[in-house]
């Protein structure tokens, strides 16, 4: 049961009744619920809505998605009608267009346009529904791009942060951002190997999507997962939509059992892969223009 | 660590975003239990301004744990709607009768939903309460 879903609804109800009948109808619903923690729960939060005349569990939300490379986002989509499904009415997938690998790779100024898409984009939202609060999905190199707006753009403001098969670098600077979001949630895919290869083979990427952040601001969780292992109904539904509706934070099982790395995935990315690559490709034309 | 901190630390865990809100409950907490023996009813609406809870929901969650817990008293208030003063009190709402005696005006009462009041109290050994 989505206890904040089932409350608010039940708030809602009560609300639209008549003063006469509004208590009767409270006390037969508390009456159906069996287990007593749920029933003082539901009724605390009913009670409080009722005297501060609200009958919503949160502030109204946008929920804003962004997706990676090499793709037109199409788990925007399921993502986007199953949260509609489940009671928010604002989910808008930001696109930025087809982005192939190869400027994923180069890392000078193909990042760019991208970056500035998105950030146009969050700030038409942000200044078109200034009484919503803003929570972000991003995944893959959507990962990426929020990370470097957080670092600049000091007007986007960040409810919460969910990130997914992120590529940002481990390392982060979470700690010297001009405005961090309320919370910030990493899901990590233990077999995702896409964020080892993109340190690996590029720059200015990160590890955070396999092993996690190194920084105590970030919650990272753990799942026996590949790279898009997180767009299922089932996954959203046990660990998306508690955070995204009240942020609780659904402990993950393989959190417990996930084993320790072995040396080549852990050490694999550190190895001089990118320097490797740059003098098989900087060397036959150094030879040849010499 | 005493029991009231165990139970806020677990609450960080599980509300992480309500830190902050968490932080200024424990001092709340803290300084009641701390107090002479005179024990504070705050009302929920007193309660939430003193927090500053980012979510409702969140902050109902916390306060049925920290109740369940007994380090927080629920009480359920009926109060007269014409002097505003209590009548009596209940810890659910599922105890509150249908008509209720109002003696400040010697009359029997329905009980409207609007007459009632959410208030807690920080449970203290100390005061015997």
């Amino acid at each position: 049961m989505d206890l904040a879903k089932y409350s608010s609804n039940l708030l809602r109800e009560a609300q639209s009744l008549p003063e006469k009948n509004r208590l009767p109808f409270i006390q037969r619903e508390l009456k159906k619920i069996t287990t007593p923690y749920l029933r003082k729960s539901i009724e605390t939060f009913i009670q409080l809505g009722i005297e501060l005349g609200t009958n919503s569990a949160d502030r109204e939300e946008i929920i804003v998605l962004i997706h990676g490379i090499n793709t037109q986002g199409i788990w925007c989509n399921l993502v986007q009608n199953y949260l509609e499904e489940n009671g928010f009415n604002k989910v808008i997938p930001v696109k930025y267009g087809y982005f192939d690998p190869i400027r994923f790779w180069f890392p000078f100024g193909t990042r760019k346009k991208p970056i500035k898409h998105i950030v146009r984009e969050i700030r038409d939202i942000q200044t078109n529904n200034k009484n919503y609060d803003i929570v972000i999905i991003a995944h893959s190199f959507g990962t990426y791009i929020i990370s470097e707006i957080l670092k600049k753009d000091f007007d986007i403001s960040i409810k919460r942060l969910l990130l997914c098969g992120s590529i940002i670098d481990e390392n982060f600077r979470w700690d010297a951002l001009p405005k961090f979001p309320n919370i910030v949630l990493n899901e990590c895919g233990t077999q995702d190997i896409w964020p080892l290869a993109a340190k690996a083979l590029s720059w200015g990427y990160g590890i955070s999507g396999t092993f996690g952040f190194n920084s105590s601001r970030v919650i990272n969780r753990h799942h026996n997962v590949g790279h898009d292992g997180f767009f299922n109904k089932e996954f959203i539904s046990t660990y998306w939509l508690p955070f995204l509706s009240y942020g609780e934070i659904e402990k993950s099982k393989w959190d417990y059992q996930r084993p320790t790395p072995s040396f080549f995935k852990s050490s694999f990315p550190s190895w001089p892969w990118k320097t490797l690559i740059f003098l098989l490709i900087a060397s036959p034309l150094y030879f040849l223009f010499q | 660590m005493n029991t009231s901190s165990q139970r806020l630390e677990s609450l960080i865990d599980r509300f992480p975003q309500e830190r902050d809100s968490i932080e200024r409950l424990r001092t709340l907490i803290e300084a009641e239990l701390n107090s002479d023996g005179t024990s504070h009813v705050f009302s929920i609406r007193r309660l939430i301004d003193k927090i500053m809870p980012s979510s409702n929901f969140a902050f109902s969650e916390i306060l049925t744990v920290l109740e369940e817990g007994g380090v927080l008293e629920k009480i359920l208030r009926v109060e007269s709607p014409f002097t505003k003063m209590g009548i009596s009190d209940f810890h659910s709402l599922l105890d509150i009768p249908p008509v209720i005696h109002d003696p400040s005006q010697d009359i029997d009462l329905e009980v409207l939903s609007e007459n009632v009041k959410l208030l807690y109290r920080v449970r203290n050994d100390k005061s015997g309460k």
